[in-house]
């Protein structure tokens, strides 16, 4: 494989280590969901035990955390999905990548057999099939080599368009799953804000609010985590956006 | 990469290309052949994926790509076939002759592209190729439990797979068998441990004898010719494989 094909791989593959880094941060959501209900009910009980006028600000604050659950689920389910059509989309464009270069691969044999240079490009755009079938055109080719030339020619471009059509497609559903987690982080904050709310009213009205304390840290910390991840794939998905800009010029991939 | 032309009839002639300079050192140096006639051309064990340019940039010296029209995959391992993505992209209608055990296996190899693939029957079948009839010979346990190697009784040339395989030194760049009893010094190790059966090789040769081969060409190593061919099956006749020298039940309770 060429050293820009390499790396053009190397990229589509980061892309999919994200969704697996996605996943596994959006899942435990889930649990975190359940037990928020738990909890919420929980303080719906001890604001009825309360009474009405002691307990009424715990249980509407309560009652809010009891829905937020409902909230999550579907977006975590959501996530999950379009992460495995990420994987599968990579994973589909790496095979392409594989097929495209080993033709390549191929074509540049056949030219080095004539002393067709081509050392200088980088088959990330069609711009270099065009200059490299124009060049062998123009040599000394037997007419089996000249056959074989127009077989892979007609195959490398569809499979470039097709690896530039799988990482749009990939690079689209990123921008979705980051919708996602925008929407997901939102619901969390205010998950953190109301659970810290709850604190408060538990330790102004009852002695047992050690639960509420560590159940409030552990939403907490999952909303660090999530914001990481949304920052992460934000990156990503700004790299991928450079790489098709790039693929569609033809230009080099900035490392940066 | 190496190839030369080992026959050359009114109505086909066979290719062998080999010695790939340019494969990494932990790819296993393989041959690979072609059946070129007029009317199509079939790769006996196409190679694998790793390899494949090669290949396909050698070949283009006899045929045009597209005019291969069949694969024939002695078994079923990625040194034999993982290439078949790449001839299914080049040549969508290549058919695939495979042992009838291994057709769903090397689907695996097909990257989601539809493959022609094409049961053998144990007892082995006829394989047209353009004017040329091949005939697919048994050889189950010489290797692979479901394995064949393709006999051409008009050039009298056996394609065996990996019977008759030798793992060769750098220095070693001869397509054919130079001096066997150094040769049998390559090929020893690689029998005994990757032949799982010496009833099953016996029975190989004496079915090989019948057909008094001109060459027999292997998948690794080198080609046996002229005398070579019966010092080889000699050699086979007092061959014992299946050997786990130094490893047996008492030193893996150890």
């Amino acid at each position: 494989m060429t050293a820009a094909l390499l790396d053009l791989n190397q990229r589509v593959n980061r892309i999919f280590g994200v969704c697996v880094d996605v996943q596994n941060s959006a899942r435990p959501l889930l649990e975190l969901a359940f037990q928020m209900r738990l909890l919420a009910r929980n303080g719906v009980v001890h604001a009825a035990k309360l009474g009405r006028e002691e307990g009424g600000s715990l249980s509407v604050l309560t009652q809010f955390l009891s829905d937020l659950p409902n909230e999550i689920q579907p977006i975590v389910e959501q996530i999950d999905a379009k992460c495995r059509d990420v994987a599968e989309a990579v994973s589909r464009c790496t095979h392409v990548i594989r097929v495209y270069s080993l033709e390549v691969q191929a074509l540049l044999e056949i030219a080095k057999r004539h002393d067709v240079a081509a050392i200088d490009r980088r088959f990330v755009s069609t711009k270099d099939l065009v200059a490299l079938s124009a060049d062998m055109s123009r040599a000394s080719l037997t007419v089996t080599e000249r056959r074989a030339v127009s077989t892979i020619g007609a195959r490398v471009r569809p499979n470039l368009a097709e690896v530039v059509h799988l990482t749009q497609e990939a690079g689209t559903k990123i921008d979705e799953v980051r919708e996602l987690l925008m929407d997901l982080c939102s619901i969390v904050r205010t998950g953190r804000y109301i659970s810290q709310c709850v604190r408060v009213e538990v330790a102004r009205i009852h002695d047992d609010a050690d639960r509420f304390v560590s159940f409030g840290d552990r939403v907490a910390t999952t909303v660090d985590v999530l914001e990481e991840r949304l920052q992460k794939l934000g990156r990503i998905a700004s790299d991928g956006q450079r790489l098709l800009a790039a693929l569609e010029r033809g230009v080099e991939v900035d490392e940066k | 990469m190496r190839s030369e032309v080992l026959y050359e009839g009114p109505t086909h002639r066979w290719v062998v290309m080999g010695r790939d300079p340019k494969k990494r050192d932990e790819v296993i140096d393989t041959n690979e052949y072609a059946v070129v006639t007029p009317n199509g051309t079939l790769l006996p064990d196409p190679g694998g994926i790793e390899i494949f340019p090669r290949v396909l940039s050698e070949l283009t010296r006899y045929c045009a790509v597209d005019d291969v029209v069949a694969l024939f995959a002695s078994h079923q391992d990625p040194d034999i076939v993982s290439s078949l993505p790449m001839w299914l992209d080049l040549c969508p209608n290549v058919k695939t002759y495979v042992s009838w055990m291994w057709t769903s296996f090397i689907a695996h190899f097909a990257m989601g592209r539809a493959a022609n693939i094409i049961e053998i029957p144990d007892e082995g079948m006829p394989i047209p190729i353009g004017n040329a009839r091949l005939q697919a010979v048994p050889a189950h346990y010489c290797h692979a439990s479901g394995n064949f190697g393709l006999f051409d009784p008009t050039s009298r040339i056996l394609f065996s797979g990996d019977v008759g395989a030798a793992l060769l030194p750098s220095h070693e760049t001869s397509l054919f068998v130079e001096n066997f009893d150094q040769h049998v010094g390559y090929m020893r190790g690689f029998h005994q441990r990757w032949m799982p059966s010496t009833p099953a090789l016996r029975s190989w040769s004496k079915r090989v004898r019948a057909l008094n081969p001109s060459m027999i060409c292997p998948q690794h190593g080198a080609i046996f010719r002229g005398e070579d061919v019966g010092r080889f099956l000699d050699w086979l006749d007092v061959l014992e494989v299946g050997r786990l020298d130094g490893f047996d039940a008492q030193s893996e309770a150890a």
